[in-house]
């Protein structure tokens, strides 16, 4: 028999069977969480002035599969406990008209294991885009899993350069050079 | 073997297709998460002070804050080398606006201009919207009244004889809209009551249009125009009043600095209240009657 009699399936059920297998990897869907009752708060402030953003309009989702995350927040939607300082923060500084959104994508490092109560420390590896420049960041971040309630907590730092946030002199010591930003939120199955 | 190629080529094809549908599916995710939990939020910084030059902005003061305003006006530019060009004759108006919430305003002041001390409310009425559900989420309009008193010294008596004539006020439906990041427009409908007209065939109740824009060149520097269209009494207002003034037009720059700020203009009214630089402009443009002027702002947060 030479190699050429052997039958193969004809494509049509080759198409049937990677739509099956593609559709049992979307079997585990429920490996999948998004992010809900978010609370992100940002603190660029100085002894001379509090300068403090808080916004509950994160949305992301985590794939405990793939290890891979994304997130995305609508930067208008920092509240400001001074209106005028809200207004510069959207019209001179984050320019959230033209940058609407910062997105950071990524992979997570670090083994959790979502059916076990704890609290396991991974990183956040990946792309930030912040005012519309990307920067790649590794970003400390706790998983802690309490009896089916997984929560997520990290703390970081940006730079105002790195993203090209520019401060004018006059306000320079009013303004940090960096931010530290606080991300905590819930994470549920879908 | 064309069987094999063939289905080599569609398990790739498939599995290139899948791929793209993850990395898709998750932007689309995203948007659609995100379009879950957005709101609508207000239009902010349509102007960049709560005056566009001498007429009143769509802008409020937020709750708690107080402003020291300080507004100049030179003489006119047609005085010449004399006067240096205006620069030795001034008008000027102090005064201190408040925000009592963050809908409502309040404000006084003093001219040098006739030594009129001025008093306004200022109320939100309805905000632009971010993604605006019904036409009138597409503007953002307020009210503005305002009482100005005429605090010059009576020559026949005392101060308070003529009180009754000393008093006149402003009322605007200040309607603008924030058509971009850098472009806004404002129209303002103004009804004007003056106790005392000078003859008896000027009208104490007069009306104008504002009309308003500011084109923002940079984050912290912006162009601003302003012009008020005095209404004519019967269509043709021959009244000595009206005929012996002028349409207020001013240009300016808005120039902001963290709390503070500047507005440098060039104008043909002296007066900075509105029965002064909408119904007593007598300068125009065509004549050089043009006035250097600024305002300055400082905001503090009671």
């Amino acid at each position: 028999m030479s190699f050429s009699k052997i039958r193969f399936p004809h494509p049509f059920y080759l198409l049937l069977l990677t739509l099956l297998i593609s559709s049992s990897v979307h079997l585990n869907a429920q490996e999948r969480y998004k992010i809900v009752f978010p609370n992100v708060n940002f603190f660029a402030g100085t002894p001379l002035e509090d300068i403090d953003g808080t916004s509950d309009k994160l949305v992301g989702i985590l794939d405990a599969v793939k290890n891979e995350f994304a997130f995305r927040i609508a930067m208008n939607s920092f509240q400001f406990p001074r209106a005028l300082m809200q207004e510069h923060y959207n019209e001179n500084y984050l320019e959230t008209d033209k940058f609407p959104n910062a997105d950071f994508k990524g992979s997570i490092d670090g083994n959790v294991d979502w059916k076990t109560n704890g609290t396991y420390e991974v990183v956040a590896k990946g792309e930030f885009i912040v005012h519309g420049v990307a920067k790649f960041y590794e970003i400390p971040a706790f998983i802690s899993i309490q009896d089916g309630e997984n929560k997520i907590k990290a703390v970081f730092e940006i730079q105002l350069e790195d993203h090209q946030i520019k401060r004018p002199k006059i306000v320079m010591l009013k303004i940090a050079d960096s931010a530290e930003v606080t991300v905590e939120a819930t994470l549920e199955a879908f | 073997m064309r069987y094999l190629v063939n289905s080599l080529l569609v398990l790739c094809i498939v599995s290139l297709f899948s791929c793209n549908l993850y990395a898709q599916d998750l932007d689309d995710l995203l948007s659609d998460l995100q379009s879950e939990v957005a709101t609508s939020q207000d239009v902010i910084a349509t102007f960049k002070a709560t005056r566009v030059i001498n007429g009143h902005s769509v802008e409020m003061l937020a709750k708690g804050d107080l402003e020291f305003r300080i507004a100049h006006r030179f003489g006119r530019l047609n005085t010449g080398a004399v006067d240096l060009w205006g620069l030795d004759l001034a008008d000027n108006r102090i005064g201190f606006d408040y925000g009592i919430t963050n809908w409502l305003m309040t404000g006084i002041g003093r001219s040098s201009f006739n030594n009129v001390v001025d008093y306004f409310l200022k109320a939100r009425i309805t905000r632009q919207q971010t993604q605006p559900q019904n036409l009138l989420q597409h503007f953002s309009i307020n009210w503005y009244s305002n009482v100005m008193l005429d605090g010059r010294p009576n020559p026949l008596g005392s101060w308070t004889e003529d009180i009754d004539q000393r008093f006149s006020y402003a009322h605007q439906l200040i309607i603008a809209k924030k058509i971009n990041d850098r472009f806004s427009l404002q129209i303002t409908p103004t009804a004007i009551y003056e106790s005392y007209v000078p003859t008896a065939e000027d009208q104490n109740l007069r009306f104008a249009l504002g009309t308003a824009g500011r084109v923002k060149l940079t984050n912290r520097v912006a162009i601003t125009a302003e012009h008020f269209l005095r209404i004519p009494f019967n269509g043709s207002d021959i009244s000595p009043d009206f005929q012996q003034n002028n349409n207020s037009f001013s240009v300016g720059f808005d120039i902001e600095t963290g709390g503070h700020v500047f507005q440098l203009h060039f104008t043909n009214s002296r007066s900075m209240v509105e029965r002064g630089f909408i119904q007593q402009t007598n300068g125009t443009w065509a004549n050089n009657d043009i006035h250097f002027g600024f305002n300055i702002t400082r905001n503090f947060t009671l």
